[in-house]
């Protein structure tokens, strides 16, 4: 049902850790907001373009990445033209549109877990590895809590259509929620249970 | 922080990635059509509170971040938050501690009304104070004109905070997680 947007290869682009291509996109997209110079841009947008061949990935992927993001990059050429010249407006849409290419570029060769452990490692080194131990547990969870409140959602909304609620937000979201909360209750005491003796929590509560 | 926290925030995060799957609605006036994820930041702090429901939102983004499709219309990954509307993600987190913290505030007394009130503050005022910023400087335009700009969803927010209201109020009477 989750279908990450990773896509596998063995590139040096895919084996380039991902929290360095983390900073290396910070830094990128500083200094495109930095330096204002059109040879700056070109060079950048050839660098990114380079990467995605270096990394076998066809240009197409990068045309679907901003295919979203096109009608705003219409609008905002639009204002530009409008307030200023079509050259700084181009610009400008030239400078938002790589940076979402160069940024799909790093989805498109990280892997999910890869990512996620690499979070848990570096909360666990700021936070301590009790915290980090929270964050794991927080996103294990949030995954298989998909499709629980999806399946929830579904049949909320089969009975909802019955009473020909099918599309009245509130009457879908409030039984889903409710009925979600509960069963987030009873897991709660199921891994309070399961772990006792080695408590996540300082204040042990009690739930009802 | 308890596991029965973590449950809660991992289950909003869980909830606004459902919400990304629902049924879009189109208000007759304006073109715009109207998404639920949006709705799911005023309940994670109204119904989660200010902690809770700002830390659902964080883990929600880092889900987002790391290559999952979980935004309303299948959108993920790093290149979301580039976009127009990374102001808007990452005001999420505030939005939802604003709507919490009042909702808090309000709990004694806690009706359709300042729950209303909660989600307009947190989810509309704080969250355009956060987001037209940001596309005044990737667009490069004026504070004002992205102002303008951001106005079209105006409406569509405030029938979410009627919505996100009427669902606070009852999952407080019925369900209530913020004092039990």
């Amino acid at each position: 049902m989750l279908i990450s947007l990773y896509t596998p290869g063995n590139s040096p682009v895919h084996r380039t850790p991902a929290g360095l291509k983390i900073v290396l996109l910070f830094i990128f997209c500083t200094l495109l907001f930095l330096l204002q110079s059109w040879w700056f841009l070109a060079g950048a947008i050839a660098a990114v373009l380079a990467a995605y061949l270096l990394a076998k990935l066809s240009l197409t992927l990068a045309w679907q990445a901003m295919r979203p993001a096109l009608w705003v990059l219409v609008l905002i050429f639009l204002v530009q033209l409008w307030l200023n010249d079509w050259q700084f407006g181009l610009y400008v849409v030239l400078r938002f549109a790589i940076m979402i290419v160069a940024a799909t570029l790093l989805t498109l060769t990280s892997k999910t877990s890869e990512m996620i452990e690499g979070i848990e490692r570096s909360v666990g080194k700021v936070f301590g590895a009790d915290v980090a131990e929270k964050v794991g547990l927080a996103f294990s969870l949030s995954l298989r809590f998909i499709p629980m409140v999806r399946e929830t959602y579904q049949e909320v909304r089969e009975a909802q259509k019955a009473r020909g609620l099918g599309r009245n937000w509130r009457a879908l979201i409030t039984p889903t929620m409710i009925r979600t909360l509960k069963s987030a209750d009873d897991i709660a005491q199921a891994i309070d249970a399961r772990s006792a003796g080695a408590p996540l929590a300082k204040d042990e509560r009690h739930h009802d | 922080m308890t596991t029965r926290d973590i449950v809660l925030i991992a289950l909003f995060a869980a909830i606004m990635a459902v919400l990304g799957v629902f049924p879009p609605i189109t208000l007759p006036v304006i073109a715009v059509p109207i998404t639920a994820q949006s709705l799911g930041v005023m309940l994670a702090g109204g119904v989660l509170g200010a902690k809770r429901g700002a830390l659902s939102m964080v883990l929600f983004l880092a889900l987002v971040a790391v290559g999952l499709p979980l935004l309303s219309g299948g959108r993920g990954g790093i290149g979301v938050f580039f976009g127009a509307s990374g102001g808007f993600l990452l005001g999420w987190i505030v939005a939802a501690f604003v709507v919490g913290l009042l909702v808090e505030r309000f709990w004694e007394s806690l009706n359709y009304i300042n729950a209303f009130i909660a989600s307009v503050v947190g989810g509309i005022v704080v969250l355009y104070a956060l987001g037209i910023p940001w596309i005044s400087v990737v667009a490069g335009i004026s504070l004002g004109q992205a102002f303008t700009g951001s106005m079209g969803f105006i409406p569509g927010d405030v029938v979410k905070a009627v919505i996100a209201a009427l669902v606070i109020v009852t999952v407080a009477k019925s369900y209530p997680i913020i004092k039990k």
